[in-house]
């Protein structure tokens, strides 16, 4: 879903982008898009969210992905099993690099911001919603069996 | 013989721990810090052949710990790569002026940096019966 703001780019675009690089040169891991569906809003997940703030830009990056998918990104970014901490800090270690490029874009359509330090919880999906003249992005994604959640919301 | 040492400077405990991966297979002394001020006062006291430098930490940033290195004769042309998720031109013009040797934008490829810190350390694998943790 995306909803019309004034933005140059194609959020949708910018946020597969992101997450597709990440997946394939960090975790070496593929991606298929995937439809919303009430399921999709039924499992438990990490949420990691990274703000994106510059003069003309105020950004919330929000990737939700489920507990078994989190485990196995850390396994393969560090090597071994891990824990609990290590587990959210890895979640948030990817939310920060999709940030990071999702950033790399804005600045480079004219709208430049610094990351903030990513925000890690678990729960039920959460799904952003913007105000009046806001961009709002949610793509869905699987990876194997495991769901993947990307939102982005561009605040006016 | 003398290990090179790195410094991993990165308030990611997963961009540690994954430094620590990659570097395993490799004869050397591996130092940790979470943040710039952690991080200045490594670099004192291991005097490492090589830092891994994050810009976003919270505490002290990046850029701020390398203009307090310059202050420092004995650490100030300690070899910097870093390795950050920050790509603005700005920030990259910046560190350049300050002498940091190369940059990594975060995703990275293992491949890609080694290859970058061969070019500053000597890195010399360890026999493939011989990979204990990184130290």
């Amino acid at each position: 879903m995306t909803t019309s703001g004034q933005l140059p780019i194609s959020l949708k675009d910018t946020a597969e982008r992101a997450l597709k690089e990440i997946f394939s040169k960090q975790l070496k891991l593929s991606l298929e898009p995937a439809e919303s569906s009430d399921e999709t809003h039924d499992f438990k997940t990490f949420h990691a969210s990274v703000s994106i703030t510059g003069d003309r830009v105020k950004a919330s990056v929000l990737l939700q992905i489920s507990e078994a998918l989190a485990a196995k990104a850390t396994r393969i970014l560090i090597g071994c099993e891990g824990q609990g901490e290590e587990i959210e800090d890895a979640t948030g270690e990817l939310c920060n690099m999709i940030s990071g490029r999702i950033k790399s874009e804005l600045t480079a359509a004219g709208f430049p911001g610094v990351l903030g330090t990513p925000i890690i919880t678990f729960g039920s999906r959460i799904d952003l919603r913007g105000a009046t003249g806001s961009d709002l992005c949610r793509t869905e994604w699987t990876c194997g069996t495991d769901q993947i959640n990307l939102q982005i919301l561009i605040q006016p | 013989m003398t290990l090179p040492k790195i410094l991993s400077v990165d308030d990611s405990r997963t961009i540690r721990l994954m430094l620590k991966r990659v570097f395993r297979p490799f004869h050397c002394e591996l130092f940790e810090a979470a943040d710039g001020m952690e991080g200045l006062e490594a670099v004192i006291t291991h005097q490492p052949d090589l830092i891994m430098l994050d810009y976003n930490m919270p505490v002290m940033d990046g850029v701020t710990m390398l203009r307090k290195m310059r202050e420092h004769d004995n650490i100030k042309r300690t070899p910097v790569i870093m390795l950050t998720a920050e790509d603005s031109n700005e920030i990259i013009s910046t560190v350049a002026r300050l002498g940091v040797r190369d940059y990594i934008i975060k995703p990275f490829e293992d491949e890609i940096l080694l290859s970058k810190v061969s070019r500053i350390i000597n890195l010399e694998r360890k026999p493939e019966t011989d990979q204990p943790e990184a130290v």
